[in-house]
């Protein structure tokens, strides 16, 4: 028999600890407040109680829109898989010309979204509509309203949701090795072969992980269905927004949205099953960059890039049309009717004279940043703890850190702000509602799963022989980590970084319930300055924030990612 | 006399300095308060210069700016918190056992209810209480009326003669020319929306209903939201109403935000005068219970709900003011306003239902 010695080397120590402030982490911010939310629904006035269960079966408007949401959720992972896939081949894989203001024209999706972008494409399809009023024009008896209910909100939502295609699939096709796509074409393979064959298996872990993410986020679809759903096609996650607003009905929120919650765990499960069956890694260990792909088909080619620039008009037209009406007022966007005398630069001058317009911008960035570097380097840990251990520790670690996809922004927040504004024990007994720490924690935690299930893509996509050769030389896991894996890796990081950080710029869901009186961010700010409710010229001013936080994101992506592909590129 | 008064600004003034200095250095705001009631002969509604953390729903067009501004000429520092009605309550509610606001204006009786309810308040009878006209104030001295906003059903006269124009809500849905004509809103988290919601459900009043309200009432509720049209994010009523694509031509709307949307808009709006008359939301001011400031907060009020600033807020935001001292000040379409006649509002029964209402019209109703 062998004896165990319990030693405590300095390792075990330090791997102790990080597993104590995970399991704090995970307690403190991701399961108390949100069981404490749930609790609530199925506990009134001290009994158990399914009346919200009863009300919500009965209602006809929950149940059609719970159906819409589950329909929409996995419609949209396949047409956006479709679409997304077809991007990354237009601009990194086939000889497309002109693919670099392509690629330029397909990423505007990461600069903006949500109710902006709807708004863009109905300057399009809407019932003023250019696009609409065109076919009017040639058929008289066209329906000015056929750009509304559940194909429109697909058709828009397919061409918004494809940015992290654009990001993590594009980077893993940097990742294909070239040298066996020549040795499959020396072996006289076809050029469909060669891609189902060895291109898509290389691709296969980042594209579960970015078809997770549409998975959500057809779930929790909110602006395309409000702006375009019609009355045929509303979704869920409107209702429980509502619903979180209105105190007695909070626990009707909540049950919505667990029951969304649940659609999520059941995919979740899935997909860490199947990841957990199949090892990914790159095929070669001496990786040469692809060289474009020229379509043999001459014809294939044609319809190549023609598709190509038909995306590219889709992606391109919406943002073009925000930012020219942008310049204009409310009631031209109204309208929808531009004219030269229409344009105005007084939105911009308005904002750039009040001093007090600069500091939300000053606080969200910070915040942002500082949300989006902490929730990095906790996801790092993480993953390397993931990747060295497979064990049921490691794997609740994981299913913890996943539970903000579980819930809607709204109820976390109000689950944090409810348990934290009274002392509690694990917390050194000090009450975080109305601190400027709170709304970090908020920040950080929403921004988990994602940064999660992305860095571990990255993670699984790393070769262990690089480790193997770096230990065997004997350097300490620590340096290893710093030294050889983390510079593969960084391009992705960052990647994750920047958007986390658009993400949270704008942010209103989670920063009206903790934001601090002294420091009101952006999307707060916005929120009060656009809302149809107080002001009359909400809707130029919503698009003039839109612009400027669309230059803000630009920036910031220009210097992380771009810029980090510049670097990459010239190491190869 | 206008010496003294100069003389008192500036010692405030200096003083406020001094104190925002201090509290800057990281002072707590208790060492700043004893030397000031040091200057015993400050007026009750001069500010000591405590820093008041002021949350309201009432912060927009420059409002916040303006009362930050008007409040240091007399002595207050004020910070100002501003979300939506729905947003400021579950933030006192939430905040409940470690307050942060210790002044909260704005919002509508159905709120204050609630907030009553929950034990979030403090009441205070501020000095210009009776300066209210009856009826508006709270009777347990809770929450006092600032200003009043009529919640109207607009059109715009360029479009629709007022003959042509609806004459109270029910016509809507009764009278087949308005079907598809007018805008609903599919949130329901909105004070104005609550009122006409209120004001169309309290005539159909009976203890014997589904949440005191008859079958009857309800089958209003249903027709009103089968024969309109839901409003549009991104686009208001007025951008609605001017549209030639859509169908509406009228909506609800709350008096003080006429004028603006007239502007940007080019519209000229008229209202219907039901016989019942229109519903009032009522916007008060309140002390939040646990404030570390209480006697601040209490001068604040009396500041701020006194006919001289409930004026001058008035000229600068054409709102109507509940003080009736002040109305005088407002301008004259407010003036008009202040004319038409109140509908009867059971106010208490509205605030222990509305919540459940607006539930029910959700998950039965709400197309």
């Amino acid at each position: 028999m062998k004896e165990k010695k319990i030693s405590f080397t300095p390792e075990k120590l330090w791997s102790i600890a990080v597993f104590a402030f995970f399991a704090w982490f995970i307690f403190s911010f991701l399961l108390f407040p949100n069981l404490n939310t749930i609790v609530s629904v199925f506990y009134q006035d001290g009994h158990f109680t399914t009346e919200v269960f009863t009300k919500l079966i009965n209602s006809e408007k929950a149940m059609r829109s719970l159906r819409n949401s589950l329909i929409l959720a996995p419609s949209l992972s396949l047409t956006v898989g479709f679409v997304g896939i077809s991007l990354v081949l237009i601009t990194e894989y086939f000889d497309i010309k002109g693919a670099n203001i392509l690629r330029l024209g397909y990423m505007t999706t990461l600069i903006y979204g949500g109710i902006i972008l709807v708004s863009g494409y109905k300057f399009i399809y809407g019932k003023t509509g250019i696009l609409t009023s065109l076919f009017v024009k040639i058929f008289p008896n066209f329906p000015i309203d056929w750009f509304e209910g559940y194909w429109a909100v697909l058709f828009v939502m397919t061409f918004a949701c494809t940015s992290n295609h654009m990001i993590f699939l594009r980077n893993a096709m940097r990742s294909v090795d070239f040298q066996t796509v020549e040795a499959a074409q020396n072996m006289g393979a076809s050029q469909f072969r060669i891609l189902t064959r060895v291109v898509f298996p290389v691709l296969t872990p980042s594209l579960m992980a970015v078809t997770i993410l549409t998975f959500i986020t057809g779930l929790s679809a909110t602006s395309a269905p409000l702006l375009v759903g019609g009355r045929d096609f509303q979704t869920i996650t409107p209702m429980i927004l509502t619903f979180a607003n209105n105190i007695s009905s909070r626990p009707l929120a909540a049950l919505l949205a667990l029951f969304l919650g649940v659609a999520t765990i059941l995919l979740l499960t899935i997909m860490i099953q199947i990841e957990k069956r199949g090892h990914y890694m790159s095929i070669s260990k001496v990786k040469t960059t692809i060289v474009k792909q020229k379509i043999r088909n001459p014809v294939l080619n044609v319809l190549a890039h023609v598709y190509a620039y038909f995306l590219f008009l889709i992606y391109v037209v919406p943002v073009s049309l925000v930012v020219l009406f942008s310049f204009t007022d409310s009631a031209t966007i109204a309208s929808k009717k531009l004219t030269l005398s229409s344009f105005t630069l007084q939105n911009y001058i308005a904002i750039f004279q009040k001093a007090s317009s600069y500091k939300p911008f000053m606080v969200s960035i910070c915040y942002s940043a500082i949300a989006a570097s902490i929730a990095a380097v906790i996801v790092l840990v993480a993953c390397r703890i993931l990747q060295k251990r497979k064990d049921r520790l490691s794997g609740a670690m994981e299913y913890g850190l996943l539970i903000p996809w579980l819930l809607p922004t709204t109820l976390m927040a109000l689950g944090l702000i409810t348990t934290y504004n009274t002392p509690r024990p694990w917390m050194l007994n000090k009450v975080l509602t109305g601190t400027s720490i709170i709304m970090l924690i908020g920040y950080v935690i929403i921004k988990i799963p994602f940064t999660l299930r992305m860095t571990k893509a990255a993670f699984f996509s790393l070769d262990d022989s690089l480790e193997d050769a770096a230990r065997n030389m004997g350097a300490k896991p620590f340096y290893t980590f710093m030294r050889v894996q983390l510079p593969i890796i960084l391009p992705t990081v960052l990647a994750i970084f920047a958007l986390n950080f658009n993400g949270l710029l704008g942010d209103y869901d989670m920063s009206v319930f903790m934001y601090h009186p002294l420091n009101k961010p952006l999307g707060v700010y916005i929120k009060s300055l656009t809302d149809s409710e107080t002001n009359a010229d909400n809707a130029a001013l919503t698009f003039v924030y839109a612009v400027l936080m669309m230059i803000i994101s630009a920036i910031v992506m220009y210097l992380v990612y771009g810029r980090g592909n510049k670097i990459d590129k010239s190491k190869d | 006399m206008k010496k003294i008064s100069r003389r008192c600004f500036i010692q405030a003034a200096a003083l406020a300095a001094a104190t925002s200095a201090l509290t800057a250095c990281g002072a707590s705001s208790s060492s700043a308060q004893a030397a000031v009631s040091s200057t015993s002969d400050m007026p009750s509604n001069k500010g000591t210069g405590v820093t008041l953390n002021i949350y309201t729903n009432s912060e927009t067009d420059g409002r916040d700016a303006w009362l930050i501004e008007r409040a240091a000429q007399d002595g207050f520092s004020v910070q100002v918190v501003g979300a939506g009605a729905a947003d400021t309550q579950n933030r006192l509610l939430a905040e409940k056992s470690a307050p942060i606001a210790d002044v909260v204006f704005g919002l509508n009786a159905i709120i204050w209810e609630s907030l009553k309810a929950e034990d979030i308040l403090l009441p205070y009878v501020p000095e210009w209480a009776d300066e209210i006209p009856a009826g508006l104030n709270d009777p347990d001295g809770y929450y006092h009326a600032i200003v009043k906003q009529a919640i109207l059903l607009v059109y715009d006269l360029n479009q629709m003669s007022p003959e042509e124009a609806p004459k109270d809500w029910p016509d809507l849905w009764t009278k087949p020319e308005f079907d598809q004509k007018y805008e609903y809103l599919t949130g329901l988290g909105g004070g104005t929306v609550r009122n006409v919601l209120a004001g169309i459900l309290v005539r159909y009043a009976d203890p014997n209903g589904d949440l005191g309200i008859s079958q009857e009432g309800w089958d209003a509720i249903a027709e009103y939201y089968k024969h309109g049209v839901p409003n549009e994010s991104g686009v208001d009523l007025y951008g609605q109403i001017v549209s030639d694509t859509s169908t509406v031509v009228c909506g609800q709307m709350w008096s003080s935000g006429i004028e603006t949307r007239d502007e940007q808009y080019g519209t000229k709006t008229g209202y219907a005068v039901p016989d019942v008359g229109v519903p009032y939301a009522v916007e008060g001011v309140a002390i939040v219970n646990g404030t570390k400031n209480v006697d601040e907060a209490k001068r604040f009020v009396n500041w701020f709900g006194s006919a001289q600033i409930q004026g001058e807020w008035a000229k600068a935001f054409s709102t109507l003011p509940a003080n009736t001292n002040a109305v005088s000040m407002a301008n004259e379409f407010n003036q008009e306003i202040s004319k038409l006649p109140a509908q009867q509002i059971d106010w208490a029964l509205v605030a222990k239902n509305i919540d459940a209402w607006c539930e029910k019209i959700m998950l039965e109703y709400m197309p």
